[in-house]
């Protein structure tokens, strides 16, 4: 940042250059988190891969589009995914650049002003936002020429205002932030995070539904005019579309309220945030390291009978003390670390979407009738994405470092505490899950059908969760979360999907013949057992092997 | 100095720092005790301006903490009992960002980084990332980033750490020096037998409010008992430890 910007936004130049290179400096070096042979992980691959899943999100879209849509329509399209993807990308991956407890601690006694951080820390933010706003923008700004009355010099205004609206979008997230962060303790903004990434991933997904449905009702093309409605006003990327729209000449009363808008809101924003908000941000981080107090609440009524008939049938299910011991950690984990619960849940997301997309458009079929298609299996089937989360994510945990604890404890076998995992997410999150949507089958089907169809996704979800195991090389909670890894997730689940396709089409050719229904499940099951036990062999032989080492 | 003024800090309702008054004048090493909970960490972190007290405000050498907070912040050093650092830096790396945080002339940070390094012996670590260190190196680091810039006003809580006792014997003579020099130590510690041997004067605090302040002679004579320890427990009506210990081993006998 150039000396006179520093003096103009009042910050000191050389402690932003200093904090702003190692703030880079720790986002790029990878964490040997354990003694594990080649299992260093690597945060810029992992933002290699994010960007490569960005460029084909937008290549895919752009392509789609760019004949049905005009110079307007597809601004307003493309930046609409563009601001909903970098919001979810700095809700999801990169708020622990702005929002990190560590750095109050370290920093805090030293005198660097409340202004300098909040820009070393906008930098540090808008670095990610600039690069990740490129690979989602370049490409549509390129397609967009050939859009209807589009020129050349489409990809130069389409690529500038794109980049003040991913800004304008991280801004106003950490604006957000600040608001959350004042008004309430660190843990309850989490829990708050977390409900906000499930409605962005629902939202997401929705959208992802949503759009062929919306270009099947296009009749020829759609144009920025066709979409003039008093909503414009309320949709962010409406009004950055405007601007371009005023740029191309269009200087109507409503594009010109609308690029207004989208100006003023800027301005506005970045000079609240130079303002207010870099004044307060010292204050705001300071919170985060304040101890919380919370008040111990007391058993309702009935509680302690509830607890003791649960424990009573966790005996049985979870006999071994080891197991149990395995289950317990895990079940109170998913519970009460909202930084696992932030990035499990939104996984289930997806199913839910699909589940609601279905009944909505009644395709929620009964699969043994004459003539019935693929649909009622896709809502079900697709339940095994929550598998790959929880494959992912359960080995990590804020409090990793616990994980010595499975070194020193005397134990036959350590798969054990393995099991036990698995019983509490099959337990407590894969089983309700089926239970409910077999209930809600049977709204649309009889009854036996509905629990035929449950009962084979079940043992199907049990069986890509066992496959997924054989390829665990750590125990519940024991490594540390590295940025990135969502992404991974959702460009792994792009790349399965044909896989998807060929279960659904399997599960149509069982549900045709339904004598085979009964020796699918069994064979199901089968393959799970034999899955897990080998997982289980592998574990143990692994973990024996390795050394704790932090 | 440092000078503290009705001195106040709740959370939800809960007071961890009661209306807390003291002068602790220049090259003075004054120990901070306290038992666990008592608010020691909560003075601390509002006399470096990392918490605002609820009322009440305090002077660092000669600097109100709520007015003029960067200015107490440019002549403090404080080593935290979290002992947090960016382990994925080297020591070099680390300490020449603390000396560029402080505008410290490039030349002189390079010899002082490197005058430290030799001294805690780390010089042949100093370009190996800190995540692969002990608890007591990294300790060494955290020590030396808050005396780089040469505060006035050292806050050090829990110091001797993961140290050993060489080490640690080092350091005592180091703060001893530094009080000599005319810096004002605010020292935190549950090792009494340190306090008792380094600190001019100890300050006990329990459930936010001070329970005891003189030098050690003084409350000896003033609770009548022997060693600090005594003196701890009695100020701080700590319960019988030796029937805690009676009961808790047989807890530990019944387990097995």
């Amino acid at each position: 940042m150039p000396n006179k910007l520093c003096q103009l936004l009042q910050i000191d130049c050389l402690q932003y250059r200093s904090l702003l290179q190692i703030s880079l400096k720790l986002d790029f070096r990878s964490e040997r988190l354990r003694g594990y042979r080649g299992s260093e992980k690597s945060k810029k691959r992992a933002f290699l891969f994010t960007i490569v899943f960005y460029l084909i999100i937008s290549l895919v879209i752009s392509l789609s589009t760019f004949q049905h849509l005009d110079v307007g329509s597809y601004a307003f399209l493309i930046l609409s995914v563009s601001m909903l993807f970098m919001a979810m990308a700095v809700v999801i991956e990169f708020n622990d650049i702005v929002v990190n407890p560590q750095d109050a601690e370290i920093l805090g006694p030293r005198p660097v002003s409340s202004r300098t951080y909040f820009w070393v820390k906008m930098t540090n933010l808008f670095f990610y936002v600039i690069v990740m706003g490129a690979s989602l923008n370049l490409i549509p700004a390129i397609v967009g020429i050939w859009t209807q009355n589009s020129g050349y010099h489409f990809a130069a205004i389409y690529f500038l205002v794109s980049c003040i609206a991913n800004l304008t979008t991280a801004a106003f997230v950490i604006l957000l932030y600040s608001f959350l962060v004042r008004m309430m303790n660190f843990e309850r903004f989490k829990d708050i995070l977390a409900y906000v990434q499930i409605v962005f991933t629902f939202l997401l997904f929705f959208g992802y539904q949503f759009l062929p449905r919306v270009m099947q009702h296009l009749n020829g093309s759609v144009t920025y005019t066709s979409l003039q409605a008093p909503w414009n006003y309320f949709v962010p990327s409406m009004w950055y579309a405007s601007i371009i729209m005023a740029v191309f000449g269009n200087i109507s009363t409503h594009v010109v309220c609308l690029a207004g808008l989208g100006v003023v809101f800027t301005v506005v924003l970045f000079a609240h945030s130079s303002g207010k908000i870099s004044l307060e941000y010292a204050d705001m981080l300071n919170k985060l390291t304040t101890a919380t107090v919370s008040q111990v609440e007391s058993l309702p009524r009935g509680a302690s009978l509830k607890n003791s008939l649960v424990k009573r049938l966790l005996n049985k299910i979870v006999p071994d003390p080891v197991e149990c011991a395995g289950y317990e950690l895990v079940s109170k984990y998913l519970h009460r670390d909202r930084s696992l619960k932030m990035r499990i849940y939104p996984s289930f997301a997806f199913p839910f979407a699909m589940i609601a997309l279905f009944i909505y458009d009644g395709r929620f079929t009964d699969p043994f009738a004459p003539g019935a298609g693929f649909d009622t299996f896709f809502p079900l089937i697709f339940f095994v994405y929550v598998a790959m989360f929880f494959h992912f994510l359960l080995p990590t945990s804020d409090d990793w470092q616990a994980a010595w604890l499975y070194w020193v404890v005397p134990v036959d076998s350590i798969s054990k505490i393995y099991w036990g995992a698995i019983k509490a997410v099959i337990l407590q999150y894969v089983l309700p899950y089926f239970l409910a949507a077999g209930i809600l089958l049977s709204t649309q089907m009889p009854v036996t059908h509905a629990a035929a169809v449950t009962v084979f996704n079940f043992c199907f979800f049990l069986a890509y969760y066992a496959f997924l195991s054989l390829f665990n090389t750590d125990l519940p909670l024991s490594k540390k979360y590295e940025r990135g890894q969502s992404n991974f997730r959702f460009t792994l689940m792009v790349i399965i999907f044909p896989l998807f396709v060929i279960g659904i089409g399997l599960e149509y050719l069982i549900f045709r013949h339904s004598s085979l229904l009964v020796f699918a499940i069994g064979g199901l099951l089968f393959l799970s057992i034999i899955f897990w036990r080998i997982s289980g062999v592998r574990l143990a032989k692994r973990f024996s092997t390795q050394e704790y080492l932090t | 100095m440092i000078e503290l003024k009705n001195l106040t800090r709740s959370f939800n309702g809960l007071v961890a720092v009661d209306n807390v008054s003291l002068f602790i004048p220049s090259g003075q090493i004054c120990g901070y005790l306290g038992p666990n909970g008592a608010g020691k960490t909560t003075t601390v972190k509002m006399l470096t301006g990392m918490l605002k007290p609820t009322s009440g405000t305090a002077l660092v050498d000669g600097f109100d903490i709520l007015q003029q907070p960067l200015e107490v912040k440019k002549r403090i050093g404080y080593v935290p009992e979290s002992g947090a650092l960016y382990e994925n830096l080297t020591p070099l790396e680390y300490l020449q960002l603390v000396g560029r945080l402080y505008h410290m002339d490039e030349k002189v940070l390079e010899e002082k980084i490197d005058e430290f390094l030799r001294l805690f012996k780390l010089w042949e670590h100093k370009n190996q990332r800190m995540k692969t260190f002990s608890k007591g190196m990294k300790q060494k680091i955290v020590i030396s980033a808050a005396l780089v810039h040469n505060p006035s006003v050292i806050f050090l809580d829990e110091p001797l750490s993961g140290l050993d006792a060489n080490t640690a014997l080092l350091l005592k003579n180091i703060f001893r020096r530094l009080a000599e020099q005319g810096k004002t130590i605010f020292y935190c510690s549950h090792i009494l037998e340190v306090v008792e041997k380094i600190c001019d004067r100890i300050v006990i605090i329990d459930h936010g409010k001070i329970v005891a302040d003189g030098t050690i002679n003084q409350l000896r004579l003033l609770t009548s008992q022997s060693s600090l320890e005594a003196i701890f427990s009695k100020v701080t009506h700590s319960e019988d430890m030796a029937e805690i210990a009676e009961a808790f081993s047989k807890v530990v006998g019944t387990m097995s």
